[in-house]
């Protein structure tokens, strides 16, 4: 399975080539009384090593956008394609392998599991990538934890750390399965000015040296200027 | 404040009716367990019929013979030493002599065999007792001195043999080939009141046995009514004293004899303890008792602690929020308590149907022979004392976790683990 | 994986303290259960070792007749009987009959000093010559009490069961003519004359164990003079049980009386005593069980509700829906593993210190039963929540926070 994947993902990586493109795509929540419309004619590219923001009010639909390019979530309508692949042609279960090999995520409340040790946290993805062992998925995740500079604080525990420290694990975390995007939430809404400063730095550092594409959302105006595209929502539709 | 709590409990149970019924279904069914073998235990212990006055009523059923060289000699008793020892007490208002056992007889009717359980009475256990008649008398003490052949039977064998109960009285009997004039009927009595339990009941003189025989030992035991209860320690000492004051059959074989007047659980419990001393070891039964129902309990308890707790971080936010607008921890323990307390009554109120259920079912089965198991106020009583001890125990490791949530946290939704 | 959960597991030992000790109870109950239904099942299948179809038994009470007497009118109420039609063999035997509670038993031993052998609590029954016939007895070396064995001067003759002869000579020698010795009179020598096949007087739930018979001369004034066991032709009831008990009151001058019951109530009527306890302690721990089972089922299922949040984020970092199920039945398993660990520890007191006796076989028996049983009940119970946490959508779960 893990060599179909190879072949699936390691194409060609051209740095003006798309990684994400979505195509008129609608989201609606459908209740039993209420229909709220999340998205509508949302058309959007994101090339291979970009760095891009997205801004808007709350409930603008913002994180609906991310879950959808995360492939957490499938549209109403319209296409979604990964690396010029639709994704209603993925199994559910290529699209889990998808989502382990080629994203990774930052939320704004971190989501660490509070019972596992920083180690065991950062280890999780791969656990779900049956070909490596368990010395292997030690090593990458030593290393992730090296690229946050958390080296240190391995056997912690969640509870025993600051919300900066918190979130540069979650970082550790994204980066341990090498993933092509990163989608990350509000990862310094939760944090104070300059722990958010460091982890804006954490994500400019890794998309400039490593080429990870970043799609983050934000509602900080000086952190989305410091990115290299910034795209503007109101009321589920695109307005810049 | 009390009824604002059950509303909100009323309100919670029915917002998580799963939740609700698994909660019932242990509670209940628990219950109905513990119920039924309360229920049984009181058939056999309690005050019922004959033994209707059991607070009054001493068995000297037993007599043990210890020997120099270890070892005992455990029988009941002879008929003589009843006769010169009992009989003589001075404190006790009547004393009756029969049969420590039963035996069986066989009566045949038309090409049918039955088997009779026959106890062999004096004429004092009929007024020393309390049986229900549902025909004619027993025999009295006359008949029984000239060994007159009358026979009490019980309902089911009257009608068993005679086809109808009304037409037992004044008609002959054939035990083993000997007749006997039917006196009087009574409602059955279940093997379960093992000292007075029979078929057919006889005078005591019929017995083919050798009533003179002075030995210690032998087959007979004293039903023994003190005036009132609270002269049953007296009874005791009276005979305590008898007891010490005999001489030793054989000197050099025995060292001690050993026998007491026990009331009704003691008399039970000793037959299996004969070292229980004058009370016959229903201490030490009443503690196992209590030590195996706690046991029993605990699973369950446990049980509805695990479903409790996490409830109650389902809940944490109404806990936030309470916490929040000042309620202490030990208010909302106190709300918690009141809240489990309310479901087990009703689990409780459930239980004592169910085991209402059991008990008729027991009895339709005649698993037991003759037993009409029911409930009565001392069940009742059992089952509320249960039910509120089971309330606390499953109640108080949840209410104390609800406690000691932190607010913040709480109305974050973050209860932690 | 198994790792990362035992790992997840014993970090969250302590919120999951009451649950481990609850599959620890449970674990308990299980095992008590087990441990009775594995030597109850053994027990019925091991062979009875007689026919109890058509065979009655006669307890007679002499009522006041001195002993003196009471041979004499034995010998003539026994003549009496082998004489009535429908009535095929008849034996006297002691009070430990097929099925009553009586018993009588002890050690069984042989040779001297350092080469003594040594039986286990082994039963001792007696009979008279017609016992064999009556009961049905497999005989399988030698042969059973007859006239030989009527010579005072002769040492008593026994017979013993197979397992006997195992037990006291374990190098398969043949017991045949060895002298033994048993019981209360443990300085008689006595000779054995016959080996027989098993014989299980206490029933099919009694514990199959070594047994020998002692033998009752038809001269014997001492002991055996009130239990008769009769075998009739198959398809007599009442009438010839009214007809032998007339019988034997009228041959003894009206003073005996006598109480016949036939062995298949006797089977039926102990059947009933021995099972109830067991049905009794089986009914209780079904419920136990079923209430564990719904608590366990009650618990996972919230515990899925306040973890939507990890699940969603497993699942945001490609864990598939199967992964998921499979991890929180992973989960609950390792918790029963934990709970099932303690359990074991002490389960495994009960063969380590031969508790009541019994064969450590069925403590062993019973404890894979009693864990097979308890992952099938854990399973069972994770089964729909696992269901439930495959069907969380991770979108939904992450952004409820």
């Amino acid at each position: 399975m893990t060599d179909d994947f190879n072949a699936l993902f390691m194409q060609s990586t051209s740095t003006t080539s798309p990684v994400i493109r979505l195509a008129n795509i609608e989201k609606v929540y459908q209740t039993r009384t209420i229909e709220t419309v999340a998205l509508s004619q949302v058309n959007l590219t994101i090339n291979r090593g970009e760095f891009v923001s997205v801004m808007g009010p709350s409930g603008c639909g913002k994180s609906t956008l991310l879950s959808l390019m995360g492939l957490l979530d499938e549209p109403s309508s319209g296409t979604i394609e990964i690396d010029g692949r639709p994704v209603t042609s993925y199994s559910d279960k290529e699209l889990a392998g998808l989502r382990n090999h080629k994203i990774g995520f930052v939320f704004q409340s971190y989501h660490l599991i509070n019972d596992l040790s920083v180690l065991d946290n950062v280890e999780m993805p791969l656990l779900y990538r049956p070909s490596i062992g368990s010395s292997e998925r030690r090593r990458r995740a030593i290393e992730a934890l090296d690229k946050v500079g958390l080296t240190a604080r391995t056997k912690h525990f969640p509870a025993q750390l600051s919300g900066g420290q918190r979130q540069r694990v979650a970082i550790a975390r994204a980066l341990a399965g090498e993933p092509e995007i990163i989608l990350a939430d509000e990862p310094t809404g939760n944090l104070d000015s300059v722990m958010g400063e460091e982890i804006m730095e954490l994500l400019l550092g890794l998309n400039r040296e490593q080429g990870t594409t970043l799609v983050m959302v934000t509602h900080d105006e000086q952190q989305a200027l410091k990115t290299q595209r910034l795209i503007r929502f109101f009321d589920g539709r695109q307005v810049a | 404040m009390l009824l604002s709590y059950l509303k909100i409990a009323w309100k919670v149970l029915l917002r998580r009716k799963f939740f609700t019924a698994i909660s019932l279904f242990g509670i209940s069914f628990t219950l109905m367990i513990m119920l039924v073998v309360y229920a049984m235990f009181d058939y056999v212990a309690g005050p019922h019929r004959p033994e209707l006055k059991a607070d009054r009523l001493l068995f000297v059923s037993r007599m043990q013979l210890v020997y120099r060289e270890g070892g005992t000699s455990n029988s009941n008793l002879g008929y003589d030493f009843l006769e010169r020892h009992l009989r003589t007490l001075k404190t006790p208002e009547k004393v009756s002599l029969s049969l420590g056992n039963f035996s069986t007889v066989t009566a045949y009717v038309g090409d049918q065999t039955l088997k009779l359980d026959r106890k062999f009475t004096d004429g004092e256990f009929w007024q020393v007792l309390d049986f229900d008649y549902v025909a004619g008398r027993p025999y009295n003490a006359r008949e029984v001195r000239d060994a007159a052949h009358v026979a009490v039977l019980n309902e089911t064998t009257a009608r068993r043999y005679f086809g109808n109960v009304a037409a037992a009285v004044g008609r002959p009997v054939e035990l083993d080939a000997v007749r006997y004039q039917v006196v009087g009927v009574v409602r059955d009595v279940s093997i379960s009141r093992i000292n007075t339990y029979a078929e057919a009941w006889l005078p005591i003189t019929l017995s083919t046995d050798n009533l003179r025989d002075p030995s210690y030992l032998g087959r007979y035991q004293a039903i023994v009514l003190a005036r009132q209860a609270a002269d049953v320690p007296l009874v005791q000492q009276e005979y305590q004293r008898v007891i010490d004051h005999l001489p030793l059959p054989d000197p050099k074989q025995y060292k001690q004899i050993r026998s007491y007047a026990h009331t009704l659980l003691g008399t039970l419990t000793a037959r299996f303890n004969m070292e229980g001393g004058p009370e016959g070891g229903a201490k030490v039964f009443t503690r196992a008792a209590l030590v195996l129902g706690l046991l029993f309990l605990l699973l369950p308890a446990l049980n509805l602690v695990n479903i409790n707790v996490s409830r109650t971080l389902e809940r944490a936010s109404e806990i936030g929020v309470r916490k929040a607008f000042g309620a202490t921890g030990g208010r909302l323990v106190g709300q918690f308590l009141v809240e489990n307390i309310f479901l087990t009554l009703l689990g409780g109120i459930l239980g004592l149907g169910l085991a209402a259920g059991a008990l008729a079912l027991l009895n339709s089965s005649h698993f037991i022979p003759y037993a009409t198991y029911a409930l009565n106020e001392r069940v009742f009583g059992a089952a509320l004392v249960i039910v509120l001890f089971f309330g606390i125990l499953s109640g108080a490791y949840p209410a104390y976790k609800m406690s000691k949530l932190h607010p913040v946290k709480a109305l974050k939704g973050d209860a932690g683990s | 994986m198994l790792r990362h959960l035992f790992t997840l597991m014993w970090n969250r030992k302590r919120a999951n303290g009451l649950l481990i000790l609850e599959v620890f109870m449970a674990f308990v109950v299980l095992f008590a259960v087990g441990s009775t239904g594995v030597y109850l099942w053994r027990n019925y299948q091991a062979p009875l070792g007689f026919a109890y179809e058509n065979v009655w038994q006669i307890n007679l009470n002499s009522g006041s007749q001195p002993r003196a007497e009471q041979v004499a009118t034995l010998q003539r109420v026994l003549a009496k009987l082998r004489t009535t039609p429908g009535v095929e063999v008849v034996s006297r035997t002691e009070d430990t009959t097929p099925f009553s509670y009586n018993g009588n038993s002890g050690n069984i031993t042989t040779g001297t000093g350092d080469t003594q052998r040594r039986t286990e609590e082994a039963d001792f029954y007696s009979g008279g010559p017609e016992l064999r016939e009556v009961m049905g007895v497999r005989l399988v070396a030698g042969r059973w009490f007859d006239r030989r064995d009527e010579t005072p001067t002769r040492r008593p003759p026994v017979v013993i069961t197979e397992a006997t002869q195992a037990e006291l000579f374990p190098d398969g020698q043949s017991a045949l003519g060895k002298v033994i010795h048993y019981g209360f009179h443990e300085n008689q020598e006595r000779v054995v004359v016959g080996i027989s096949g098993p014989y299980r007087a206490g029933g099919e739930l009694s514990e199959p164990r070594s047994a020998l018979f002692g033998y009752i001369s038809p001269q014997d004034t001492t002991t055996a003079l009130n239990t008769l066991l009769v075998r009739v032709q198959p398809g007599t009831g009442a009438a010839l049980a009214k007809r032998l008990s007339d019988d034997i009151r009228l041959t003894s001058g009206g003073r005996w009386s006598s109480d016949i019951t036939t062995l298949r109530e006797q089977r039926l009527s102990k059947l009933k005593v021995l099972l109830t306890l067991p049905a009794v302690l089986g009914v209780v721990c079904v419920f136990l069980l079923v209430n564990v089972a719904l608590g366990l089922f009650g618990v996972l299922w919230l515990n899925i509700n306040q973890r939507r949040a990890e699940l969603g984020v497993r699942r945001a970092m490609g864990a598939t829906g199967a992964a998921i199920s499979g991890q929180v039945l992973g989960e609950i398993l390792t918790l029963t593993t934990f709970g099932l660990v303690l359990g074991l520890l002490v389960a495994a007191q009960f063969p380590l210190l031969g508790v009541f006796n019994i064969k450590a076989g069925v403590y062993l028996t019973a404890m894979l039963l009693a864990t097979l049983g308890l992952y099938a009940l854990a399973a069972g119970c994770a089964f729909y929540p696992s269901r439930l946490a495959a069907g969380i959508q991770p979108a939904v779960a992450l952004r409820e926070e």
